[in-house]
């Protein structure tokens, strides 16, 4: 948590309280639209009180499944259910959860402190108690003194403070984001990307958070659920969606990842840059021309041995760039066949190889995925 | 201080234009003022008299007013609702190039007042035509050159002006702003009470207010239907002021068409401000 954030509000203990995290499972999501399938079969379930950020490139159905969710769309086949209850058909104002947009949703004839009393104002409650809660959610997400502001008055952070805030009002059982920071500013996004975690864990809120942002994603979320194509493709805690992707779609989608070229040279074992790893996942059949995908935190250097440029040694080349990045520093490096392997070193490392210098790539002793050269885009 | 500067240079760019308008606008109504402000005695020397206000807001020249107010009020309301609910379906629809359309038939529709309009329902339509023989039979007393004629027609204009004045302002309501209200619990009553009827009220009491001033000082259409036998403040002006009898008629003419002016004015004032809180919602 942020050290330098004043003290959660003691207000929003008694919130917190009667927010207690619900499980939300989506089964067998089908949805098209004409020829165009949005979601094809997509599962998932969140705990109750989790963090799942819904992760995939554009047009792969992230908004559309958060939609369905919300009860904005139906889905052609499969439910969405919410603590075991089937709402699929529930209409979206009875379902109980805060959704906040991508952008310019507030409403703009209204203040900051009446957007956020929107909702209990239509829940019928008084004025007085909804201004103390417009007030207390607004000092939560970092906007005491600006209640009386309308949104063209707000930065676009702004605007997403009170746009979380508003959601919060009705004490919502699941929060639902779509893209909120993709609008904003990085630093901006950065800030925000704490704050919503830490009021989403003080609230201890279910909440499905979609983005197109792997950082984003591997930063805030308990888990992290990749979406390909309308289906899913894993769900897993970062660390491990980082470690151990289960397809080769996550494990290019997900971080920098280097295709080595490389060989199976028996079952379970493959040959690449003149070193021999264990296959992890599956193995494609003994002789296959593979690539092997590797971490650039994976690949050391090492100076060109002293046969360089003999056919044996597949991993010599040449440094063709370096990129500071502070404590470490990425080193490209133009390989024989003239693909590129990227290498992150300790900067006091890297500066042993300057650009130009020859150097032999050194993969790290531990298992590999490894996908037919043929085809990048095979099911893993 | 280069703040300033900039600010003056802004100003520097308009002034051509703002010369222009003093002169266009500011000397034809220095002109009414100053005509409408005197009167010849019976040497032909003219002095400075109210009388020509004092008459122009009696006898004849009241039930004008009266009328004429009558008749904008009556077609403005009319227009006001079918445009809106007419520009609220254009909205919904789908097609990008159905909108274009409607944009385009509207402008020059919205242009479409005076003669030419006259002419279609004279004409096209005709006096024994098939859509006023259909409403003769629905309202026997019915007549085109008649106070009701006028009310049946002025819409044809007002209706497309209604609708590209309030169009930008409902395509400018956004799918999040109703998804938002239906997420926290609203009804759809509930967004149209509390969000899409207030961000819409100010385009559509301006576009009622714009119909007005249009209804009001629409002289041709008026003219050609009714030959003058309605009494309108618009073609009391035109019949006083081509009379040529007197020169008092002249200065009364003036006085007419000052108060048209400020009828006009005073609508304006009203539109202005309601369009710009309606732009800074829905352009943000
Ligand atoms: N209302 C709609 N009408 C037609 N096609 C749609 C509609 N909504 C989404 N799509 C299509 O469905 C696919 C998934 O869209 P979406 O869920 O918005 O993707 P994402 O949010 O992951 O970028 C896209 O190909 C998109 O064009
Ligand atoms: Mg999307």
């Amino acid at each position: 948590m942020n050290t330098t954030a004043p003290a959660p509000a003691p207000a929003s203990d008694s919130a917190a309280a009667r927010m207690r995290g619900v499980g939300l499972d989506l089964s067998g999501l089908h949805r098209s639209f004409g020829a165009t399938r949005a979601l094809a079969g997509f599962d998932l379930s969140l705990a109750p009180g989790e963090l799942v950020a819904l992760l995939g490139p554009s047009g792969c159905g992230k908004t559309t499944a958060l939609r369905i969710v919300a009860g904005f769309d139906t889905p052609d086949q499969g439910t969405v259910s919410l603590d075991g209850k089937d709402l699929t058909r529930l209409s979206a104002a009875k379902r109980d959860m805060g959704m906040v947009f991508q952008s310019y949703s507030l409403f703009p004839h209204l203040t900051a402190a009446q957007n956020v009393g929107f909702g209990p104002r239509l829940r019928r409650i008084g004025s007085a108690e909804r201004d103390r809660q417009a007030d207390e959610l607004l000092e939560l997400v970092g906007m005491a003194g600006m209640g009386g502001r309308y949104p063209h008055q707000l930065s676009g952070g702004q605007q997403q403070r009170v746009a979380l805030a508003r959601a919060l009002a009705v004490r919502p059982k699941v929060l639902l984001l779509d893209e909120p920071l993709s609008a904003l500013d990085a630093k901006v996004r950065l800030q925000l990307r704490e704050e919503i975690r830490r009021i989403q864990q003080e609230f201890g809120i279910t909440t499905l958070f979609v983005t197109h942002d792997q950082e984003e994603a591997l930063s805030m979320a308990d888990r992290v659920a990749v979406m390909r194509a309308g289906s899913l493709e894993q769900c897993a805690a970062p660390a491990e969606l980082y470690d151990r992707p289960a397809t080769a779609f996550v494990a290019q989608f997900v971080g920098t990842m280097n295709h080595l070229s490389g060989q199976i040279i028996e079952a379970g074992r493959v040959r690449v840059a003149g070193r021999e790893l264990p296959v992890d996942g599956p193995c494609p059949t003994v002789g296959t021309k593979v690539k092997v995908l590797i971490r650039p935190e994976s690949l050391d250097l090492a100076a060109a041995s002293a046969e360089a440029g003999t056919a044996e040694s597949a991993g010599a080349g040449q440094v063709l760039m370096a990129t500071f990045l502070g404590a470490t520093t990425r080193l490209t490096v133009r390989l024989g066949d003239g693909s590129e392997a990227k290498a992150d070193l300790p900067s006091h490392r890297a500066s042993e190889f300057p650009v130009g210098s020859r150097v032999d790539l050194i993969p790290a002793p531990r298992p590999v995925l490894a996908v037919e050269d043929a085809d990048d885009t095979a099911e893993g | 201080m280069a703040r300033s500067g900039k600010k003056l240079g802004a100003w520097g760019a308009v002034l051509p234009l703002l010369g222009y308008c003093a002169v266009a606008l500011g000397l034809p109504v220095w002109a009414l003022i100053w005509e409408g402000i005197q009167a010849p005695d019976a040497n032909g020397v003219n002095h400075f008299t109210f009388s020509n206000f004092t008459t122009s807001w009696h006898g004849v020249y009241l039930t004008g007013m009266l009328s004429s107010l009558r008749l904008s009020l009556l077609t403005a309301v009319i227009s006001a609702v079918v445009g809106l609910v007419a520009a609220y379906a254009i909205a919904q629809s789908r097609g990008r190039l159905l909108k274009q359309a409607v944009l385009t038939a509207s402008g020059v529709l919205a242009n479409f007042g005076g003669i030419p309009l006259a002419f279609c329902f004279v004409a096209t339509i005709g006096t024994g035509g098939v859509f006023l023989s259909w409403l003769n039979d629905a309202w026997p007393s019915f007549q085109l050159g008649t106070f009701d004629g006028l009310v049946v027609v002025y819409p044809y204009f007002l209706v497309p002006l209604m609708v590209l004045t309030t169009l930008p302002a409902l395509d400018g309501l956004r799918r999040q702003w109703r998804e938002a209200a239906t997420n926290l619990g609203g009804s759809a009553w509930q967004y149209w009470r509390y969000v899409g009827g207030p961000l819409l009220l100010p385009a559509a009491l301006g576009g009622f207010v714009l119909c007005f001033g249009a209804s009001f000082a629409a002289y041709a259409t008026a003219r050609a239907l009714s030959s003058g036998t309605v009494p309108l403040v618009t073609t009391q002006i035109a019949s006083v002021l081509s009379g040529n009898v007197l020169a008092t008629e002249t200065n009364l003419g003036m006085a007419l068409a000052l108060n048209t002016i400020i009828v006009c004015g005073l609508m304006m004032a009203v539109y202005l401000p309601l369009r710009k809180r309606s732009a800074k919602w829905l352009e943000s």
